[in-house]
């Protein structure tokens, strides 16, 4: 029984190593596409970094943030967002409308693990496209705007480490409802624009939790989205530490997300249908 | 071969009424990208405001100057949408798959073709909201909309619109000799949120660069400084110049970048 176990580890280990080769390769083909968007990516974060440095103009602190804590903040933010966030829903729900995901079906790797695992591979593709445009970035942030990055003390990084694979699950989640609702709704690919808008609203993406209004900071405070941005980068600089409380929510919304993508792909096989020809 | 102008005036609404059927035929599509494009130039107000609440100004802007601008963004926003992405899109499409032949071979100016056949209804409502916050935002600021400043206006819009799809169309020519990239055309989208704030707003390398390099910055602030009255008249002129030269280069550019296609997609 244990040999039997142990080979089917290893059988799909082997499976998941074929599949991030293919994906490597595949990104390599397709380099100049993968620079530009990570080069594209950096807009928002760019303009974000100028409007800031003009708010502060003739200011030292503004709500205990420095401009250089608030440049840090959305430095680690863009990483963050480089690292967590998906972008498949478009090619996977048309695949899913057109009948292409029969296959499978038959082979030995169910189509929600196919997604997750080229999903990782391609991010971790882009991890070391987007290192160095990061590292220049960086650069330029530490000469013009004064902004370090310290090495996290032990305490910090074992709040970080889980709460960096909690947002990269939860993106990965999001991404698959939008995908997965395509069995119902011939629309919902057009679904992908409200997880976009949500995730931007209440996870800190367009201010830190200290400058939101009370009503978005009570929405956001009661929402999973915090803790793909704005709780990582506060533990970060130090201004929060996570506790008990924090984990058991986290562990609530892992629970509730995975039972929903585990309801959504067991009622959406029932109502998939295809006809070759 | 040359055409009389009413030619091509007759195909530019025979274009749109194609549009028109096509939209009426998915509507649930159109509905749908229809609230979304909306929803979206709702949330560019709702992160601006959030912005503007920690200390009233940006770039020296205050918050009523800020919205004309943004209402000038989002105007803007529903002619890339809705116009400029449809086209280029569709142009770039055209030559990865090899039937960019079939637009050489219609007896009508190509540039034509590939700018105004194509567009799309979704963002109506974006442009309605754009224009109702624009009168709104100026009446605050107190500015009295003459015909002769909304004239004004709407030339350095339009010279902005003509700026853009210049630099759009000669990026996209690019994937006439490029290898087959795929985001070419989301470069120009993604460089939006560049003009979405004052240009002032920038310094240093960054703000020379975006202002006499690479005009970006004017393509909103320009239009947004003549409704509140303190655009530079140099600037203007200058940038009405560059948008001409820029106009002449990119179609000399498209038809030198002709010989280099040779009729094989992939």
């Amino acid at each position: 029984m244990f040999e039997s176990a142990r080979s089917s580890f290893f059988q799909r280990l082997h499976i998941y190593s074929v599949l991030c080769r293919q994906v490597f390769s595949d990104q390599l083909t397709h380099r100049t596409e993968l620079f530009i968007w990570a080069a594209l990516d950096a807009f928002p974060t760019i303009m974000l970094f100028f409007v800031w440095t003009s708010i502060f103009r003739g200011a030292e602190t503004i709500r205990g943030f420095t401009l250089p804590q608030i440049i840090q903040y959305y430095f680690l933010m863009m990483l963050l967002n480089n690292l967590t966030a998906a972008h498949f829903e478009a090619v996977q729900s048309t695949n899913i409308r057109q009948g292409k995901i029969d296959l499978y079906f038959t082979r030995p790797l169910s189509y929600i693990s196919y997604i997750f695992w080229t999903f990782t591979a391609r991010k971790i593709f882009y991890f070391f496209t987007v290192l160095p445009i990061s590292l220049g970035v960086l650069l330029v942030l530490s000469f013009s705007m004064h902004m370090t990055l310290s090495v996290p003390t032990m305490n910090q990084l074992t709040q970080l480490i889980p709460l960096f694979f909690f947002g990269y699950l939860l993106q990965f989640m999001l991404a698959m409802y939008s995908v997965l609702l395509v069995f119902w709704f011939e629309g919902a690919n057009s679904l992908e624009h409200f997880k976009w808008v949500m995730t931007w609203v209440f996870s800190g993406a367009i201010l830190p939790r200290a400058f939101m209004p009370d009503w978005l900071q009570f929405a956001t405070d009661h929402l999973p989205f915090k803790y793909i941005f704005a709780i990582p980068v506060e533990v970060y600089q130090g201004t929060l530490t996570l506790h008990t409380l924090n984990w058991l929510e986290m562990f609530a919304w892992m629970g509730v997300c995975f039972t929903l993508l585990g309801a959504l792909w067991h009622y959406g096989r029932r109502k998939y249908s295809s006809a070759g020809g | 071969m040359k055409h009389k102008f009413s030619t091509y005036w007759r195909l530019f609404w025979h274009f749109r009424r194609l549009r028109l059927m096509t939209m009426t035929e998915y509507r649930g599509d159109f509905f749908f990208w229809t609230c979304i494009s909306t929803m979206w130039a709702i949330i560019n107000f709702f992160s601006f405001s959030m912005l503007l609440g920690v200390n009233g100004q940006i770039g020296g802007w205050s918050s009523g100057e800020v919205y004309v601008l943004l209402s000038v963004f989002t105007i803007l926003d529903a002619v890339i949408w809705d116009w400029l992405y449809q086209n280029m899109d569709e142009y770039r499409r055209l030559i990865a798959s090899g039937e960019f032949t079939f637009v050489l071979l219609k007896p009508i100016r190509p540039e034509f073709l590939l700018l105004c056949q194509h567009n799309s209804y979704n963002n109506i409502p974006r442009l309605i909201l754009g224009i109702g916050t624009l009168i709104f935002a100026t009446k605050s600021l107190g500015i009295v909309l003459t015909l002769g400043l909304v004239l004004r206006f709407v030339a350095m819009f339009a010279t902005s619109v003509v700026f853009l799809g210049t630099i759009w169309f000669a990026l996209t020519t690019l994937a006439l000799w490029l290898e087959r990239i795929e985001n070419i055309n989301e470069i120009i989208p993604s460089m939006r949120q560049l003009w979405q704030v004052p240009g002032s707003v920038y310094t240093g390398v960054v703000s020379t660069f975006l202002t006499y390099v690479l005009p970006v910055t004017l393509i909103t602030t320009l239009p947004s400084q003549v409704l509140l009255g303190n655009a530079n008249l140099r600037t203007a002129f200058s940038y009405v110049a560059v948008t001409i030269v820029a106009a002449f280069l990119s179609q000399r550019f498209f038809r030198y970048s002709l010989t280099q296609f040779q009729g094989i997609g992939g």
